[in-house]
């Protein structure tokens, strides 16, 4: 292939990797971040200050001390062998969990008071208010600002590079260490980000359009 | 396993770099600032292509890992041109544009909440482009959104340990040369991370503060 | 919804004592495990595996990946790939990472075998299980054309003030420097060496400091007319001994089943026809054979 392609084929097998640890990197921190926010409004104190425990730490130590941490102290510590993408993906996960948490805390305090009192009014029991009433709404309030959260984690994955996962980033070194092509290599690897980030924002509009059906927007 | 006197060994090198690391944000966040608000500005110029071209430019810059701009730009500087840069130029420079793609959105949520009145009073007054933004503008929009401005240096600053993938010698680096010298990484990494959430908590409360300050004021 | 209510209800105290007892187990296994260490299982435990993962740092002619074929090669490599099939293991799991992060990834159990050429020293043998060398080489300068500054050694660069170093991080040419005198302010850290090479051509260093065989290959490959190798140079001295570097492969210190069973293999294999015609299109020959010396007499200095 000419020039600058001939590089795609071996950094392109770096792409599922990269794929693999946004996909299961925004599934942990989909879970961690609907946990933690849903136990900040606890009315527990135990819970409440566990879930700020989580959010402070793994929002406050950057993504990249907390992947050196995980990779190089955690396992001398404990002597456990973690698969090197797993450990990527539930790191990243939590990082971006942390910051999720404070959308689905916002999102469900956005709803407003008068919903909770018209849910009482009919009888609903807090499952069934929380089930039909707030969330519903909550969910449409969390959608962007949870595709920005996609796309940051995306961004993220790139630092697994540095810990020895062989994804896209990864792949781009290698190839700079053995043909010094730095400008068509980081200029190829950019453009793909930038494509992979097009298709998750897409997404992510899609499914927001998708969820507001059949949703009363207060025009009526 | 956890060494105190270790520890305690290693806190000036890691102190000493962090000094580094708060400089490279420091510098990266003077850039955001005044980059952010140039390129808000252009969006809301006279040229539509101008405004376009930038704002595919912030598009770009948002949706692409500051990593690997950082290899970019270090290793395209280092194979074309051989050196010029140093390491820490290069690092504040990528971080001060990468996150003035960040404030160029705060800005233009500040500048959209102005009033169109305030424009076209400053219009009726035959005020220069310059001077309406300098003295009816900027000083009604950008108090709001100074919490959203930090928001973004707590930001950077957790950013900033990026720099040592290209050799800057912050706390992040100097965590790991302490490693690569004693063998131990438990006490440098856990000490660094432990400055990061402090720090971040800290600044967290700055910024908290700024917020409250604010909507009280108003 | 009110403010939220102070109560304790027993999803907190659940929780609160889940969070006690990871606390709890991991401060448990952090005092325990040194000597809570069964038999060694490292060989059947990798033989059951199928697979061995190689660590290596990327670095010309020591282990390298060919981004062509995508194929992990170089002296260690090549080497290892040799004896691990004699001891019944066929494939091989590349793991690339900083020469720096060698030690800590094979600590943290990321790769099982440090392929990389990296020299036996002391420190380091506190560390890890090393195999005996597989080679013996002598270190060097590449300088800026016709040696502008007379470097000629660690100790003429040491004297001479001016004369900034660049090196890798981590690496024994770090640990050279320092200790023959080059201040830490005239000591630059690249991420590899044709990094260090464009630096020595812009003038933030004036020497590239590395080992005889990574220089030959470097200057090789460069072909640029603007730089050579210091030449005459001399071997540190330390302690009162010339330095050679005796370089071989790491193993995690739990392994020296494998390791043991990796030396058996080695000891037929190194100086035979066969292994000296797989190293030599990497720059290795019989003048680079370590001889009869150990890794215990290397670390423990009686050589």
């Amino acid at each position: 292939m000419p020039p600058p392609f001939d590089l795609l084929p071996f950094m392109l097998q770096g792409l599922g990797v990269t794929l693999v640890i946004t996909l299961g990197g925004s599934m942990v921190a989909l879970v961690s971040a609907i946990l933690a926010g849903l136990g900040r409004r606890s009315d527990d104190v135990i819970v409440r200050w566990l879930s700020g425990a989580y959010i402070e730490i793994f929002r406050g130590a950057s993504a990249l001390v907390l992947l050196y941490w995980f990779f190089f102290a955690l396992p001398v510590l404990l002597d456990i062998r973690v698969n090197a993408i797993l450990a990527g993906i539930i790191v990243l996960g939590l990082n971006v969990g942390a910051y999720g948490a404070e959308v689905v805390r916002a999102s469900i305090a956005a709803v407003p008071e008068g919903q909770y009192r018209a849910a009482k009014a009919l009888n609903l029991t807090s499952w069934q208010t929380m089930r039909y009433v707030i969330v519903p709404q909550a969910v449409l309030a969390m959608i962007p600002p949870f595709g920005n959260l996609l796309i940051e984690l995306l961004k993220g994955t790139a630092l697994v590079s540095v810990v020895t996962v062989s994804d896209l980033t990864n792949r781009g070194m290698l190839l700079r260490d053995q043909t010094h092509r730095s400008l068509e290599i980081f200029g190829i690897l950019l453009l793909v980000y930038f494509g992979l980030s097009l298709i998750l924002t897409t997404g992510v509009r899609w499914l927001e359009r998708r969820l507001s059906r059949g949703q009363d927007h207060g025009k009526g | 396993m956890w060494d105190w006197n270790f520890a305690i060994s290693i806190l000036p090198d890691l102190f000493r770099a962090l000094l580094v690391t708060l400089q490279a944000v420091a510098g990266g966040m003077a850039i955001a600032v005044v980059l952010g608000l140039v390129w808000a500005m252009l969006r809301r110029g006279s040229s539509p292509t101008v405004a376009w071209i930038v704002w595919v430019g912030v598009e770009f810059v948002r949706s692409t890992p500051l990593l690997v701009q950082l290899f970019f730009v270090y290793y395209t500087i280092i194979d074309y041109v051989g050196g010029g840069l140093s390491p820490l130029v290069t690092g504040i420079l990528v971080l001060g544009v990468h996150y003035s793609c960040y404030t160029a959105e705060v800005y233009r949520a500040g500048l959209n909440s102005i009033a169109q009145g305030q424009w076209n009073a400053a219009k009726a007054l035959n005020l220069t482009m310059w001077q309406t933004y300098r003295h009816v503008i900027l000083p009604q929009a950008i108090p709001p959104i100074m919490p959203n401005l930090g928001n973004y240096l707590i930001a950077m600053f957790k950013d900033a340990p990026m720099l040592s993938t290209i050799t800057v010698v912050e706390v992040l680096f100097q965590a790991r040369v302490i490693g690569n010298e004693s063998f131990r990484y438990l006490e440098p990494l856990t000490i660094v991370g432990l400055m990061f959430i402090i720090l971040s908590l800290i600044s967290g409360l700055g910024v908290s503060w700024l917020k409250q300050h604010w909507e009280t004021q108003s | 919804m009110g403010p939220p209510g102070n109560k304790i209800t027993p999803l907190g105290i659940t929780l609160l004592s889940l969070v006690l007892l990871g606390i709890g187990w991991t401060v448990w296994r952090a005092a325990t495990q040194s000597n809570d260490v069964g038999p060694d299982r490292s060989l059947e435990r990798i033989r059951e595996r199928g697979t061995i993962r190689v660590g290596f740092a990327n670095e010309r002619p020591y282990g390298y990946l060919n981004t062509d074929t995508g194929e992990i090669t170089g002296e260690a490599p090549e080497v290892a790939k040799y004896v691990f099939e004699k001891l019944g293991i066929e494939h091989f799991e590349p793991v690339v990472t900083e020469f720096g992060t060698l030690i800590p990834g094979l600590q943290a159990r990321r790769f099982d075998v440090i392929a990389a050429g990296m020299y036996i020293t002391p420190e380091r043998g506190a560390e890890i299980a090393f195999s005996n060398p597989t080679y013996a080489i002598g270190e060097g300068f590449i300088v800026l054309a016709g040696n502008p500054k007379n470097l000629h050694s660690y100790e003429t660069l040491a004297e001479n003030q001016d004369a900034r170093l660049g090196v890798m991080g981590g690496s024994v040419e770090h640990g050279y420097a320092q200790s023959l005198g080059v201040s830490d302010d005239r000591i630059v850290l690249f991420p590899d060496y044709l990094s260090a090479m464009k630096g020595l051509e812009a003038g933030r260093i004036d020497a590239v400091g590395a080992t005889a065989n990574t220089i030959n290959d470097l200057l090789s490959k460069a072909e640029n007319p603007n730089i050579e190798r210091a030449d005459p140079f001399e071997n540190p001295v330390i302690d009162g001994r010339s330095i050679l570097g005796y370089g071989a492969f790491g193993f995690h210190k739990e392994d020296e089943a494998l390791r043991d069973a990796f030396n058996e293999v080695l000891a037929d294999f190194i100086g035979s026809p066969e292994h000296l015609e797989m190293v030599e299109r990497f720059g290795f020959g019989e003048n680079t054979l370590p001889g009869d010396i150990t890794a215990r007499q290397l670390i423990e200095g009686n050589h």
